[in-house]
């Protein structure tokens, strides 16, 4: 089944679309009473000479799925911010978009950046596959970036029996926009990745407009395509939060078992 | 009886093989001589009776001067040095009927006389041998030391050359486990033994031995085994129960094979320090020497990791770096649970595709909870994940010496499981339920925590305030969740700068001791700043670790978080049991805190379980130190606590072991003492002394005498010679030779 575009828009999907935004419209952004410190925000990095928000939407929709599907308490709202930004402690978990080639950070951005990641941040690096860009220069730029913030970590890829596609979901492969290829990449940094890569288009896939439509097709396409690419943010999500929590031995245990 | 004798040819001037073999060249030298000499045209015959004379008169000059004897030797009987050697340990005072020691010294008066040809020493041994000029009375006796020491007595006794065999009265009961092969080697001398064991009282039940390793971890099983000896009873069972504090933990039934039972105990030490256990078996009419059914036993017990359960409610960066430091720290062994989706969320969206697995409650709560050190309610409700019918073992688990932190905000501290009145007690702060108005529940404005007096002196705070911590350091946190009161025994450490509630300031940080484990509550879940967005300013970025793991240090009662260091070395029977006491103490600024006074108070249980106890007073020195020595008075277990006058105090356990080792070595050993004599060629006699086969097999009291009969200073020989060197001379003129 295909899924409707900006382009068709049904009924059955504009009303679906119209409760979606009421209810967003609704929701408060802190729905638990607690302190900011206690919520998480996605927050995706600003960089100079590329484009850093090719999916502008995509984060929001991240974080109203994992508002309603798990019990992580998160602002609704993205921020944005830069390496130098005094606010970039508040947010250990980053993520960095693009869809082409950019400049050098500059030494202070990288040293800022190399703190964060050594202090415990995670970065999560997702290339948009956008018609008029070049996700390839990006994801170089991008993977030049990690080398240059983690000059003793190697990439590698993360194959589907680590930990991050069972951090809440259980999932076989990555997916995200377009199928891509069968693993991500990261820059461990300890015993956890601090920089992970994908090359599936994961924020094409999460963008959706205010009016409830999805802003990209997926290809080669369906609803369990974008299904698992939802899976996917949510259980980088989770990693960056849990760690390795699903390797520990009652979890090993229990591999088939059902949540609650 | 003849005594044997040999004969030997031997020179009794032996010059030596050189000068021997010169004499012998010298002789066959003047032989040649002798015969160049004589004319050749004489007759062949006279020539040769010449020489031959020559040659008999040379072989009896070296004869002459080699001196030879006949040696006779001969093994004469030498009067015996007899060293009689008395057990006089405890083990010989106090068992039997009556007691093998009257028995002992009543034969040694039976035999006195017959003894007196044999010269006896006479030795009066324990651990110590003490030489004594008679058999002393029984009255006389002096009390002796706790263990029998059989090696040393034969060695002393035989250090006196003249002494020639030892008489042993003993019932074997050695507690050095030395065996009797090691020490028949040493001992030159024959040892008769004569076996005292004639007891009239034969039932008994009696624990024979605790086997336990001395040291353990703490909520790690560990196995004690006790092992059990009957005699006297046919087919008996009995009950063997651990027990700690009078409290008993364990109970086995068993039943004795052979007069043998064994009883296995798996016990989980709560705490590290010496953990103190009794083993008891019931006494029954019957039985005639209670004494022995009752064994304490001390373990060691030490910290192998501390075994964190973390519980939390949420996934947040609170729980995220929370389980960083942990996961950083090889000390801790983390198990976590977080609730990754709410009951809703559960209810709403199914499984599908879901990695989550279901809360073991019962496996937790029921079968491990036990084996934890910390348990950590993080933002946690426990009635979300259906474990709030068991707070009364979470709070038992407190009470039992396990630790309990909750920490977060109102969607933890205020779940009704921990603010019900049943569980609200062992809980440093009480907090609103959750329905009471928002205002009254939390307040979300920043923050910088401010240090209560108590915090300066208390283990948990102190060392971040004074190594610039994370509290010195000024962060600022967001939020917290607002208490409506404090349990009288609690102390804040921590509270809001401005918001106050009706007692004063908000708390922040409270802790509580309850019973045997602590607790504590932090009112908020923003302390995660202080290890992730103060350090990215350039705040220090250990602080955070370090604050956890000094909470837990403090939480799980690790005895080095106590500036009164109290430590009590096991007693020595060979010390008269002497307990060495050290103590160090240190002040309030971590310094060590010289001539400072202590009060030591020592309390014991005597022979008839009477409680008694004892207070000492004393001084640190310039270092802050204290040694002392200290006797018990009695066997068992005995509780020392000091107290300093700063306040700070230490409490730790000891075993003494006086008289514990007599008393485990009452049973006679008649095989030690067969293997003994069977080994040094004495004899092994049984309740009865016969002095005079003790006599006829008395065979050190022998000497070699040697005679020796000359044979040189014959007058034969010197007849022999001059009348050979006179015929000689008559052939010669005879024959006209010069």
């Amino acid at each position: 089944m295909n899924h409707p575009t900006h382009a068709s828009l049904s009924r059955r999907h504009f009303l679906s679309a119209l409760g979606a935004t009421a209810l967003l419209t609704c929701a408060p952004t802190r729905l638990w009473s607690s302190s900011a410190a206690t919520h998480l925000r996605l927050a995706q990095l600003i960089y100079s000479d590329g484009n850093w928000q090719p999916r502008p939407t995509a984060l929001r929709r991240l974080a109203w799925e994992l508002h309603k599907r798990t019990a992580v308490p998160v602002e609704l709202e993205p921020v944005s911010t830069t390496p130098t930004t005094a606010g970039l402690g508040r947010n250990p978990l980053l993520f960095m978009l693009g869809d082409r080639p950019f400049a050098p950070f500059p030494k202070a951005h990288l040293d800022r950046l190399r703190r964060y990641l050594r202090l415990g941040g995670t970065l999560i690096i997702d290339p948009a596959h956008t018609v008029d860009g070049d996700p390839t220069g990006f994801r170089a730029h991008a993977h030049n970036l990690a080398a240059e913030l983690l000059p003793d970590a190697a990439s590698t890829p993360i194959q589907a029996e680590h930990v991050i596609f069972r951090s809440f979901y259980r999932l076989t492969r990555p997916t995200g926009r377009i199928r891509g290829p069968e693993t991500l990449t990261g820059w461990p940094l300890g015993d956890r990745m601090a920089i992970i890569s994908t090359d599936h288009d994961l924020a094409g896939a999460l963008a959706r407009d205010n009016l409830g439509n999805w802003e990209f097709p997926v290809e080669p396409g369906g609803d369990r395509q974008r299904e698992n690419a939802f899976r996917l943010g949510i259980n980088l999500v989770m990693y960056a939060l849990c760690l390795d929590y699903k390797n520990e031995q009652p979890h090993l245990r229990f591999p088939q078992s059902p949540a609650p | 009886m003849t005594a044997p004798q040999t004969w030997q040819l031997v020179a009794l001037n032996n010059p030596g093989p050189l000068w021997f073999s010169l004499l012998v060249v010298i002789a066959l030298g003047a032989l040649l001589w002798t015969w160049r000499s004589l004319d050749p045209g004489m007759p062949l015959r006279i020539r040769l009776l010449i020489a031959a004379l020559r040659t008999l008169v040379l072989g009896l000059a070296i004869v002459l001067l080699l001196q030879p004897a006949l040696r006779r030797r001969q093994t004469v009987p030498q009067p015996g040095n007899l060293a009689v050697l008395i057990d006089i340990s405890p083990s010989m005072r106090e068992a039997g009927s009556p007691p093998r020691l009257e028995r002992a010294l009543s034969l040694l008066a039976q035999h006195r006389d017959a003894l007196a040809a044999q010269h006896p020493q006479y030795f009066l041994f324990h651990t110590d041998t003490t030489p004594v000029p008679q058999p002393p009375a029984p009255a006389d006796i002096p009390p002796p030391k706790d263990g029998t020491d059989i090696a040393q007595a034969i060695a002393q006794a035989t250090a006196d050359p003249d002494i020639t065999a030892i008489l042993l009265l003993s019932d074997g009961a050695d507690t050095t486990g030395t065996a009797p092969e090691h020490i028949a080697k040493t001992a030159r001398v024959p040892v008769n033994t004569l076996l005292l064991a004639h007891d009239d009282a034969k039932a008994d039940i009696a624990i024979a031995r605790v086997r336990v390793d001395p040291f353990a971890f703490t909520r790690t099983p560990t196995p004690v085994q006790v092992e059990l000896t009957s005699q006297g009873f046919q087919g008996a069972q009995t009950s063997v129960s651990l027990l700690e504090d009078g409290v008993v933990l364990q109970t086995r039934d068993v039943a004795f094979e052979d007069g043998r039972a064994r009883a296995e105990f798996s016990v989980f030490p709560p705490k590290p320090g010496p953990w103190v256990l009794t083993a008891q078996v019931p006494v029954s009419p019957d039985d005639t020497r209670p004494d022995n059914n009752t064994q304490h036993i001390a373990i060691q017990v030490v910290r192998d990791r501390y075994r964190v359960l973390h519980l939390s409610g949420l996934p947040s960066w609170d729980q995220r770096f929370l389980r960083d430091a942990f996961t950083a720290w090889p000390r801790v062994d983390l198990v976590s649970f977080y609730v990754l989706r709410n009951r809703l969320q559960a209810t709403s969206q199914g499984t599908s595709g879901l990695s989550l697995i279901p809360f073991p409650t019962r496996e937790l709560f029921e079968q491990h909870l036990h084996e934890f050190d910390v348990l950590f309610f993080h933002d946690f409700d426990p009635q979300e994940v259906g474990i709030d019918t068991w707070m009364p073992q979470i709070k038992q688990f407190v009470q039992h010496g396990g630790a309990l932190v909750v920490l977060g905000g109102p969607n933890g501290l205020n779940a009704p499981a921990l603010v019900s009145s049943a569980f609200a007690d062992v809980l440093p702060l009480q907090m609103p339920p959750a329905d009471a108005p928002p205002e009254q529940l939390f307040d979300a404005r920043p923050f910088r925590p401010a240090p209560t007096p108590a915090a300066k002196h208390h283990p948990l705070t102190r060392p971040g305030l004074q190594r610039g911590g994370i509290w010195h350091t000024a962060p600022t946190l967001e939020g917290i969740a607002m208490a409506q009161g404090t349990h009288p025994e609690a102390q804040v450490l921590l509270a809001h700068p401005f918001v106050r509630t009706s007692d004063g300031p908000a708390p922040l940080l409270a802790v509580l001791s309850v019973e045997r484990g602590r607790t504590m509550m932090l009112a908020t879940d923003s302390l995660w700043l202080t290890r992730f967005a103060i350090p990215m300013d350039g705040g220090p970025a250990g602080a955070f670790a370090d604050f956890w793991k000094n909470a837990v240090a403090w939480l799980t009662q690790d005895p080095e978080m106590n500036p009164l260091q109290l430590s009590v070395a096991p007693d020595s029977p060979s010390d008269d049991h002497a307990v060495a006491i050290s103590v160090s103490l240190r002040n309030a600024q971590w310094q060590p805190d010289p001539r400072a006074p202590l009060t030591i108070d020592i309390a014991w249980r005597d022979d008839a379980q009477e409680p008694q106890q004892q207070q000492l007073s004393a001084h640190t020195d310039n270092n802050g130190q204290l040694s002392m020595r200290w006797l018990p008075q009695a066997s068992g277990p005995h509780e020392i606590a000091v107290s300093a006058a700063n306040g700070r105090s230490n409490t730790t356990r000891f075993i003494s072991e006086l008289g514990m080792v007599e008393r485990q070595h009452r049973s006679p050993r008649p095989a030690f003492l067969q293997r003994l004599a069977e080994r040094t060629g004495g004899i092994a006699f049984d309740d009865d002394l016969n002095v005079d086969r003790l006599a006829q097999y008395n065979r050190s009291g022998v000497r070699d005498q040697i005679t020796d009969v000359p044979l040189w200073s014959h007058p034969a020989l010197f007849a022999a010679f001059f009348l050979l060197l006179l015929l000689e001379w008559h052939l010669r003129r005879r024959n006209g030779i010069d």
